[in-house]
């Protein structure tokens, strides 16, 4: 697995600036070399693998969004 | 695995917890983890998965590693009472949350969880090497409510592969010991 840089954060805006951690760098590009982690079956195992080798993972697990998370058939409701 | 490449402390006593580093590249990231009710401090490869911090720096390896990519369930232990395959989560995403392994289920006397006995009573597992991660499996599988039927067990147990094909004293195992759960 490719070194990255980690941030771990439970606040949306403090969440989206990691993401775009580079301020000078706001481009696509820049973009795409960060990676949002949730649950990390797909992240984890493609960056084992060599596929996906991101700079920064954001590790938003803690975000208070997920607890307004809802699940129902055919639907996922964010408030 | 690359992750090896790290240094290592373990404090079992000290409640004060490790900053909060951002994780540069090469960096060994300080990190706290609850494990089976004892608190670890740990500086760590950022990369290291929870498997292999549970196995390697802390020594707690009832926790298998088969594929290491999430495919076989070895590895499965409880992160907050949820199923979490520790081959695909980094020990640093489970900062401060209380983790479960094989050896969190017996009693401090040494008296087996019923899934543990329930196991040895089916004769649920031949090499046992997917057992651990069964068992832990098996008793989330059933503290979710998902063990009404044989069919949901099946189903909710499917993430566990067993190559010995043992899954028929499995379920059965689970049925005997979901009663007993249910008891205590």
């Amino acid at each position: 697995m490719q070194p990255f840089e980690f941030s771990r954060t439970g606040d949306l805006q403090s969440a989206y600036s990691a993401y775009r951690a580079a301020a000078a760098e706001e481009t696509s590009a820049a973009r795409s070399r960060s990676e949002y982690l949730a649950g990390g079956t797909t992240l984890i195992d493609l960056m084992k693998l060599g596929v996906m080798r991101p700079e920064r993972v954001v590790d938003i697990n803690d975000l208070e969004a997920w607890r307004r998370c809802r699940g129902e058939p055919m639907k996922r409701r964010l408030r | 695995m690359l992750s090896t490449m790290s240094v290592t402390f373990l404090d079992r006593s000290s409640a004060n917890a490790a900053p909060a580093a951002t994780g540069a590249p090469h960096v060994p990231y300080t990190t706290t983890i609850n494990v089976n009710g004892q608190r670890y401090h740990l500086a760590l490869d950022v990369r290291t998965t929870l498997l292999d911090a549970l196995r390697d720096h802390i020594g707690v390896t009832g926790s298998k590693k088969g594929c290491d990519h999430g495919q076989c369930g070895a590895c499965t232990v409880m992160v907050d009472d949820r199923r979490v395959l520790s081959c695909l989560a980094l020990a640093a995403s489970v900062q401060g949350r209380n983790v479960t392994t094989i050896e969190g289920l017996a009693q401090d006397d040494g008296t087996l969880h019923p899934m543990q006995q329930a196991f040895i009573d089916n004769d649920a597992f031949q090499c046992g090497y997917c057992t651990p991660g069964q068992i832990v499996s098996a008793v989330a599988c059933v503290k979710e409510g998902h063990a009404a039927t044989d069919a949901d067990i099946r189903e909710y147990m499917s993430g566990n592969l067993c190559r010995c094909a043992a899954y028929p004293n499995i379920v059965d195992a689970i049925n005997q010991a979901k009663t007993k759960m249910k008891e205590a």
